[in-house]
């Protein structure tokens, strides 16, 4: 449990650090917990990110993965889920 | 020009010439077509569509609102109306998060009769609420269900001529006052050869097109103009590109298309998505003509693009960058197949004051890109916007335009269009000229260069957006921001693409307790949801201290140098880091 504890704390620091980036905001700025539209994430950079996790994670997620999943607590949790369930 | 008097004689010839060829696919996600349709299969969608609108009772010059996700359906559909002699009003499918209902205006500028659109879609909309879009004082036709009743004889006497109006485009206007261009079949052919002469174009040119179809780029520059040569068109959804940018480049290679492009942002993607892994095989020195359009071209873009896939076949002669507006229907200057791209370095300082002077070796250069000639029929001239006297080369001044591309005006809209179509430069009498509102200068070549605008228009993604709505949707964030005291404009993100900045005055009463991070975040938030654009940065002000004229408008060039100096007095720092801080992107 707490290696998922530590992968998920760690994909998490990335996910903020890498939007923090991409809208030019200190990471500080970038609460986990806060919708990506709040955040200020557009829809071009949604894809954006949901395409450097599949290359980060090598898995392949949909386009609507960020919508679906809209704060990247929730995405982070999300993505814990599949890849320790690969066959779900 | 071939003796067509519209494009539903187009429609006609091309299912008789070339029945069983593929007119156009959609290609899926992965890459392999889903559907394909060929020139007789799509007539007789065309047909069973058109038949659908008299069914309904349609009658020319009727509108019909024609809302789809990407795929085929818009274009059967477009055709449909064309052929019904129902004038056309292409929409952009709302946001998946739609926080305000942008149909509505258009709406009701228009006052359509029907809307088009496929039944599951049509359900799609219905769930999410968005009103406009499944209102019940429109006849809908989901045209997926018109596919298996009567195709549509046409009696000769209901032929649209070329002054019939094919569609309405709206590009231009803010969203509370939409202006919807006025394109007449007669428009729309000339502008289609006058686009096949100037890129050399034939029946072997096919073109394959990710980009929307409610966006005169993708509609007319690729779908109709391969439509109107014969030459085939391949489509892909505009998310398949942005997700997976080199399936366009796989396509190119594998479906010998000779035409494809979009707007600058694009090929940067395909430069920062780039994977040798996944280049393997792809042969692109059949790809002729890289239309650039829609945004500013910039030298850097194609200096990378080429170097990146110049091991791939790809040929920079092919760069063709382009310059069009809806109000010339679509095409005003592109460059000459095989040339390349043109660019010129410049002296910024020089640019800056919007004069041209030749680069010397010890100033500060700027490297900018032409974006073409004049076409045939066509005339380009540069004008002093003030005293609308015409400009020598290597002057700066308003690009104005003249040709039977140019459309007669905005739809129902007279002081609009006599603002807009009705230029007449100083001393001359003659034809109007189309003012395009772009500030550019020809160099001694003919060679046009865009480099600028009078208008505070911001163009993000080649999607034109109106600074008073970005700065009315702001303003509307919060009680505690003073309405009418704001500006939005352009700026250029680190990343070297542009971004809305918002500039804002709280209320007096409110200064002294608000919170400036939420206050921002609200802006922001509010901002991504109904105009889809992420900002760059948010500046709260001291009430009193925006910008303006004595007459009270918002001077938001003004606005936008004191913000690149750092000279705002913003009530706090709202989050934007330092550029020197910017770490390098994992893309």
């Amino acid at each position: 449990m707490s290696d998922v504890g530590n992968d998920q704390a760690a994909l998490t620091a990335w996910c903020v650090s890498y939007v923090a980036d991409m809208l030019e905001l200190a990471p500080n700025d970038v609460k986990p917990n806060a919708k990506f539209s709040r955040i200020g994430l557009d829809s071009a950079m949604s894809v954006q990110l949901a395409v450097a996790l599949e290359e980060r994670l090598g898995i392949v997620l949909t386009p609507d993965v960020i919508a679906d999943h809209p704060t990247i607590s929730r995405l982070v949790a999300y993505l814990s889920t599949i890849r320790s369930n690969p066959a779900a | 020009m071939q003796a067509y008097d519209s494009l539903v004689d187009v429609l006609d010839e091309r299912a008789e010439q070339q029945r069983d060829q593929v007119a156009f696919s959609f290609l899926a996600a992965n890459g392999r077509p889903a559907l394909s349709l060929s020139y007789e299969e799509f007539h007789a969608r065309a047909r069973h569509i058109a038949h659908a609108l008299y069914a309904h009772g349609a009658s020319a010059g009727d509108r019909a609102i024609l809302v789809f996700p990407p795929g085929l359906d818009f274009i059967a559909a477009f055709f449909g109306c064309l052929t019904a002699g129902v004038i056309a009003v292409p929409l952009a499918p709302p946001r998946r998060v739609a926080g305000r209902d942008a149909a509505a205006n258009i709406i009701a500028d228009c006052d359509p009769r029907f809307g088009l659109t496929t039944a599951a879609y049509a359900a799609d909309l219905a769930g999410r609420g968005v009103g406009s879009l499944t209102s019940r004082d429109l006849a809908w036709v989901y045209v997926d269900e018109e596919l298996q009743g009567p195709a549509i004889e046409q009696p000769e006497t209901c032929r649209p001529g070329r002054s019939n109006l094919a569609f309405l485009q709206y590009t231009s206007g803010s969203t509370s006052a939409p202006k919807g261009v006025m394109v007449s079949h007669g428009n729309l052919l000339e502008n289609l050869d006058m686009i096949r002469r100037a890129l050399g174009h034939s029946r072997s040119s096919k073109h394959v097109c990710w980009m929307p179809l409610h966006h005169d780029m993708g509609l007319i520059l690729n779908v109709l103009e391969a439509f109107y040569l014969g030459a085939g068109c391949v489509l892909m959804a505009p998310v398949a590109f942005l997700q997976r940018p080199l399936t366009l480049l796989k396509a190119i290679g594998e479906l010998g298309a000779e035409v494809a492009g979009g707007p600058n942002f694009g090929f940067d993607l395909c430069v920062t998505r780039f994977r040798a892994e996944e280049m393997r095989g792809v042969d692109l020195s059949g790809w002729r003509v890289a239309i650039n359009g829609a945004e500013p071209v910039r030298a850097q873009t194609l200096r990378k693009f080429a170097a990146t896939f110049e091991p791939y076949g790809f040929k920079p002669s092919a760069f063709n960058p382009c310059y069009g507006m809806a109000e010339a229907t679509l095409l005003i200057s592109g460059g000459k197949r095989g040339a390349g791209a043109v660019t010129c370095a410049v002296d910024r300082a020089g640019l800056q004051a919007g004069r041209v002077a030749t680069a010397r070796p010890d100033s500060d250069a700027v490297a900018i890109v032409g974006c073409g000639k004049a076409l045939e029929r066509e005339q380009i001239v540069i004008v002093d916007p003030e005293t609308r006297r015409r400009l020598a080369a290597d002057c700066i001044g308003e690009i104005w335009v003249q040709g039977p591309h140019v459309a007669a005006g905005y739809w129902r809209n007279a002081v609009a269009s006599d603002e807009t179509f009705a230029g007449q430069i100083d001393g001359e009498t003659g034809a109007a000229w189309l003012r395009t509102g772009d500030l550019g200068f020809l160099n001694s070549d003919g060679e046009l260069f865009v480099t600028g605008r009078i208008k505070d228009l911001i163009i993000v993604r080649g999607a034109n957006h109106y600074p008073q709505d970005i700065e009315h949707t702001a303003q509307a964030a919060d009680p505690c921001l003073r309405a009418g005291y704001g500006a939005a404009f352009a700026a250029l993100a680190s990343s070297g693409d542009e971004r809305v900045v918002i500039v804002q005055e709280v209320e007096r009463s409110h200064r002294a307790r608000i919170d400036v991070t939420e206050i921002a975040e609200r802006i922001r938030e509010a901002v991504v949801e109904e105009h889809g654009l992420a900002v760059l940065d948010v500046v709260l002000l001291e009430p009193g201290t925006i910008p303006k004229t004595t007459s009270g408008k918002i001077r938001r060039r003004v606005a936008k140098q004191l913000w690149e100096t750092g000279e705002l007095a913003r009530m706090a720092v709202t989050g934007r880091r330092p550029l020197s801080a910017k770490a390098s992107s994992q893309l």
